[in-house]
């Protein structure tokens, strides 16, 4: 009688520790599942470079407009300075056709341009939260010439629950 | 008697584990988060005179679960924000600046882009 009371002690204990072992188990598999983050930035960059693309470039032609001095990216692109100042970065290059840098802009958050460029070369990074980058260069034409326009988009819009 | 107190702490194991993944299964986080990015992204991508639906259906039960009557989706200064329950709301900035206005009609989401 005394053994059998142990046994069910024992039994007890064991019981308790299985269920605290399988409780942990599925919090911890419910919790990564469920708080898994959706990255949307690298499709972001993307669109951020079309954005720019769309507005610097009509039917392959170059917009006349960009070499004015007093462009503003921002309001012709119908892009918030503000929100790129804080969360992006992109970088636009025009090559004549003997390579030469003809114009160039820079926006945003210029220390993602590195990460940008390491990124671009396919480096592998451990940074969890580095910002996700497109490139993208195309063949234009201005007054009849070949040029070239390469656009370096960025993007670390996380966003985030506010309480 | 003890084996009362063992069959009733069991029974509560089970009832609160059961608790724990129905709560998280019913998805209000991940239903904010995948909402406001998906928005967001039409936002980016969307051009002057653009008018987008957006079957907002899953929100609208989420919310009605969560016993929540406020605004589920608010789209204004370059921000979208998506709440399903009064404990906070998910929120994610978009850069395009066209001029946005967004309204609820049925169960669709709609979403006005003009210069």
């Amino acid at each position: 009688m005394r053994g059998k009371k142990g046994g069910e002690k024992m039994f007890s204990l064991w019981w308790f520790l299985v269920l605290a072992v399988v409780c942990v188990a599925i919090i911890s598999g419910v919790l990564l599942y469920y708080s898994a983050s959706i990255d949307v930035r690298g499709i972001e960059s993307e669109i951020l470079s079309s954005r720019i693309y769309d507005c610097f470039i009509s039917k392959g032609n170059l917009n006349s407009n960009v070499f004015d001095k007093d462009f503003d990216l921002f309001k012709e692109c119908r892009i918030s300075e503000s929100v790129i100042n804080s969360k992006y970065y992109f970088r636009v290059k025009i090559f004549d056709s003997t390579n030469s840098i003809v114009k160039e802009f820079r926006k945003g958050v210029a220390s993602y341009e590195a990460d940008c460029e390491i990124q671009i070369e396919g480096k592998k990074t451990e940074a969890k939260n580095m910002v996700q980058c497109f490139k993208r260069i195309d063949n234009v034409v201005y007054s009849g010439e070949s040029y070239k326009i390469e656009i370096l988009a960025g993007s670390n819009n996380l966003g985030g629950r506010i309480k | 008697m003890p084996e009362l107190v063992f069959i009733t702490l069991n029974i509560l194991f089970f009832v609160l584990v059961s608790l724990f993944i129905y709560r998280s299964a019913s998805g209000s986080l991940v239903y904010e988060e995948s909402y406001a990015k998906n928005i967001a992204l039409l936002l980016d991508s969307a051009k002057p005179d653009m008018y987008l639906v957006l079957d907002i259906s899953p929100l609208i039960e989420n919310a009605e679960e969560n016993k929540y009557s406020g605004e589920l989706v608010s789209v204004k200064d370059n921000l979208v924000k998506v709440q399903l329950d009064s404990s906070g709301s998910y929120s994610l900035n978009y850069f395009s600046n066209y001029s946005i206005s967004s309204r609820v009609e049925g169960t669709n989401l709609v979403l006005e882009v003009k210069k």
